[in-house]
């Protein structure tokens, strides 16, 4: 590797040309290879032998074959499913009740014994046919029945997934005073059907496809096909697939958004995982694809930009004043969080004329009886901090009070008495604390509080000349960053004055647009004039906004 | 040269602007009032007017030969050694003025904030974001600028705003100071001020909207004008003409005056964040005008390689001056301007002037016809 290639490596150039791109006319993603499938065989007893190899069978002892006859066909048949994953009265009474008790039919001599099966005898709602070896593995796992018949190279899978899990329950990470209370389940099902609640669409599509060569996750992809730039939509499942079959497990959005991002070395995160499925919703009809997964109550908005991430779900659904009000607040929290610490060593340290001189005496008073450079102290309790934060996630809930006795008493009171931190610097680190918890989003307080140590040391080297080099490169970087073909600083930097929403929210009935850069087939989102009342003496024509927003 | 880069036509404007008027924080302010001594100000408006005219052979060139810089446009008009010749001088410019500015703008952060560092450490930490940004590109670059543009002339309007109450306007009598035949002359001399104009050549053909490419070159000179103008008024009227003299970087010292009651004093440091960002933008800028002309004169056609052996160059050159005071004469002495400022002024004005002669007169070889 000579030195340009690993200069390349480290700044992650690719030509544009090279890089996908909304706007880039003639990209071209190769067509997908289809993989040779293994087909079912006509006998059972082959089809039984292939069953039995494929899941271990006598060594793998939840995995239950039940043979048995079918009177009506007079042939012999096998169900196969997975115990505790799938549900014994639907099999018990729409199953093999039917198959076993119900007569003989002479008017189907000579049809498939499946077809038949599927029609006349089988009353369950929703039965699949197919001839495919790995179908059947996968209904299998997934929890539903697979029925086979002698005879036939064919199989049906019965839906009769049915095992324990969890309710649909309040959100945990992304709470709201105002506006739905509910949170993503691990259930893949009731997932993909709470986005459809919010989105009541006939054209939101929910393409489903499997992720992991051994895993075979579920995977949904969510958009509404007259909105979503096609583009985008055959971006994300070109990587959904291609990566499909090259991994063997993936177990989680987390797992799968690491495979899919841009730019997999950068600390900024560049999808928006929500466990809200009114914000994913909401998303998908502004034009941007949703991904759901099974086992995951976490859902990935593609693509996603710098101002999603100091928004939250209830600022729509407050009024815009009080909304915007807690918009500022949660900007200049980022700021705190991020800079606070940072901008408090630069001063110490270099620019303490700044500091007005009765503060400056109060402070150089306190910090005489400590013994370290103001640095230390900092990345002293910072770590603390992060200790505190990490104990508190992964600490059992029995003894959790025990975090709060240790970290106000010992961290707070007993170090400053022992002369190991100055006051202020207790100040400063809780106002960081505070301010880092209100960063709406899990993965992008993570950005910040990492970013925070680099700005910190930055400080104490050069001072706010250090702090102005770090937040020069990290616009530098922010201005990099793509997600999914999309400018992540966009609407601000490339500009799309049509969307206002920016960090500043404007009234609802002033966002005429659905956000340009994602370039959707129809972006006009409401007419520019919806309260008519207030506009008593303007005609108004109906339906000319889609021609004069360009 | 890879083309696939894109300039908006907003980032594109901001960038100029910010490019063209990154010098008031250097000693601009205070060589202009040392020529023109209380008419200081007169020379940088008299010398945004020349510009504009001397812009007019620029544009004219970059609408005859659309979708091509002026290296390119070089090679059209005079072909082969010539072209390479006026590649090389354009190479040269780039690279005195960026490393000039460079030089400048660490004995600033010195005097200013960091008074024990040594400068070496500076002008590098300054160069590696400079690497980093033309490496990353001028589309890249110019989204930074109109991103942070607006929070920089905030800060810029706050400067002044705070320095307003202490302005006496009677500071700015005599008006014509040396009289008005010396403001024309050094005027003249001085229109390398608004020298960077240049990278707008090469710059033009990755603009978006190619339709509005003649606005950009023209608002940038005007915004420019009017900021550099305005500092420079700003500058005499505080301390008056005879203080300025002696202050080498003023606006830094206008940024001191700000006090607002108790608590808000001596917040210089603050501003640090201001210049910083804005000489960060402008040498980037320039430094991507160095990489770029050189790979255009040899027909390079990536010129990101290059980046960082011409960024060694510009270290190297920028220590060269023994002193500040040094720095700030090499780049502009005051009484009898320097070789650097008129060879900046010819070149920057010269070439399109040239260029614009020999091609009217061999009717635009290659070029659209009108």
């Amino acid at each position: 590797m000579n030195f340009w290639s690993g200069l390349k490596n480290v700044f992650r150039i690719r030509p544009r040309g090279k890089q996908f791109s909304l706007g880039n006319k003639s990209w071209e993603r190769p067509e997908p290879e289809q993989p040779k499938e293994q087909l079912l065989a006509a006998s059972l007893e082959k089809n039984r032998r292939l069953l039995e190899t494929e899941f271990e069978f006598p060594l793998n002892q939840d995995i239950i074959i039940r043979d048995f006859r079918i009177p009506s066909l007079n042939r012999k048949a096998l169900l196969i499913y997975i115990d505790g994953l799938s549900d014994r009265n639907t099999q018990n009474f729409a199953v093999l009740q039917p198959l076993m008790l119900l007569g003989p039919d002479e008017a189907s001599n000579g049809k498939d014994p499946i077809d038949i099966a599927y029609e006349k005898l089988l009353p369950g709602h929703q039965l699949e046919k197919t001839g495919k070896f790995k179908d059947v593995i996968d209904g299998v796992l997934d929890g539903s029945s697979a029925l086979l018949i002698d005879g036939s190279g064919q199989a049906i899978i019965i839906e009769t997934k049915g095992w324990e899990h969890r309710g649909v329950d309040r959100p945990n990470n992304e709470p709201v005073v105002r506006g739905p209370q509910e949170a993503f389940v691990e259930n893949f099902r009731a997932n993909t059907a709470s986005v459809r609640r919010y989105v009541k669409d006939p054209k939101l599509i929910t393409e489903i496809f499997r992720v992991g060569k051994r895993s075979r996750t579920l995977v949904a992809v969510m958009y509404v096909k007259d909105i979503a730039n096609p583009k985008l939509v055959e971006e994300v499942k070109y990587r959904i697939t291609s990566i499909a079959e090259r991994v063997d497990f993936i177990p989680e959005t987390g797992t799968l958004e690491e495979y899919l991002e841009d730019h997999p070395k950068s600390l900024i995160p560049q999808m928006l995982s929500t466990e809200r499925p009114d914000r994913l919703g909401a998303f998908i009809r502004e034009g941007h694809v949703g991904v759901v997964m099974a086992n995951s109550p976490f859902s990935l908005v593609i693509p996603t930009t710098f101002a999603i991430f100091i928004h939250s779900a209830e600022d729509y659904y407050l009024r815009w004043p009080f909304s915007n009000f807690l918009r500022f607040i949660r900007t200049i929290a980022i700021f705190l969080s991020l800079m606070l610490p940072a901008i408090y060593i630069a001063i110490v340290n270099y620019h303490q004329e700044m500091i007005p001189t009765d503060l400056l005496l109060a402070m150089t008073a306190a910090r005489e009886a400590v013994p370290f450079p103001a640095i230390a102290e900092i990345l002293f309790m910072e770590f603390s901090f992060e200790l505190i934060r990490e104990a508190g996630v992964r600490i059992p809930s029995i003894i959790g009070p025990t975090i709060g006795i240790v970290g106000a008493l010992i961290l707070g009171q007993a170090a400053v008495s022992a002369s190991v931190v100055s006051p202020i610097l207790i100040i400063i680190i809780a106002l960081t604390a505070l301010a880092s918890f209100v960063v709406p989003n899990y993965n992008a307080s993570f950005a910040v509080r990492i970013l925070r140590f680099i700005f910190i040391i930055l400080a104490g080297v050069l001072g706010f000349f250090g702090i102005a080099f770090g937040v020069f490169l990290l616009i530098l970087h922010l201005v990099t960053v793509n997600s999914f073909g999309v400018p992540f600083m966009t609407p601000i930097a490339p500009y799309k004055p049509q969307n206002k929403d920016r960090v500043i929210r404007p009234r609802a009935y002033d966002q005429s647009y659905r956000p340009i850069f994602l370039r959707p087939l129809d972006w006009i989102r409401q007419q520019k004039v919806t309260r008519r009342w207030d506009h008593p003496h303007k005609k108004i024509e109906n339906g000319d906004d889609s021609q004069n927003g360009k | 040269m890879e083309s696939e880069e894109k300039i908006g036509y907003h980032e594109a404007l901001t960038l100029l602007v910010i490019i063209l008027s990154a010098k008031i924080f250097l000693s601009f302010p205070r060589n202009m009032v040392l020529l023109g001594d209380a008419a200081g100000w007169i020379i940088v408006l008299l010398s945004g007017i020349y510009s504009l005219v001397g812009y007019f052979f620029l544009a004219s060139l970059l609408k005859n030969y659309p979708g091509k810089n002026l290296i390119q446009i070089s090679g059209q008009v005079c072909g082969g050694i010539i072209a390479k010749i006026i590649g090389l001088i354009l190479f040269f410019f780039f690279l005195m003025i960026t490393s000039m500015y460079l030089r400048q703008l660490a004995e600033s952060f010195i005097l200013a904030i960091l008074p024990r560092t040594p400068i070496s450490v500076i002008t590098l930490s300054f160069l590696i974001l400079l690497i980093y940004a033309v490496i990353l590109g001028i589309e890249t670059l110019s989204r930074v600028a109109w991103l942070l543009g607006p929070y920089l002339l905030a800060a810029l309007i706050v400067i002044l705003l705070f320095s307003l109450p202490q302005a006496t306007f009677d500071f700015l009598v005599p008006i014509l100071g040396p009289g008005p035949l010396p403001l024309f002359k050094y005027s003249l001399i001085h229109l390398s001020v608004f020298a960077e104009i240049i990278l707008f050549g090469i710059i033009a053909p990755l603009i978006r909207d190619q339709g509005r490419i003649n606005r950009i070159g023209l608002y940038s000179l005007l915004g420019a004008t009017i900021i550099n103008t305005g500092v420079t008024l700003l500058a005499i009227s505080v301390f008056n003409y005879a203080s300025v003299q002696k202050l080498i970087f003023p606006v830094f010292q206008l940024t001191r005056l700000i006090t607002y009651g108790e608590f808000i004093q001596r917040v210089e440091a603050v501003f640090v964040f201001l210049w910083f960002f804005w000489a960060g933008i402008q040498l980037s800028g320039l430094l991507y005008g160095t990489v770029v002309s050189f790979a255009e004169t040899f027909r390079i056609a990536n010129y990101r390689p290059l980046t960082f052996s011409i960024a060694v160059l510009v270290f190297s050159i920028s220590l060269i001056p023994g002193s500040m005071t040094e720095a700030v004469e090499w780049n502009d002495y005051a009484t009898s301007p320097s070789f650097i400022t008129i060879f900046y002024s010819a070149a920057s004005f010269g070439i399109p002037l040239l260029l614009w002669l020999i091609g009217s007169l061999r009717k635009y070889p290659g070029g659209v016809k009108k």
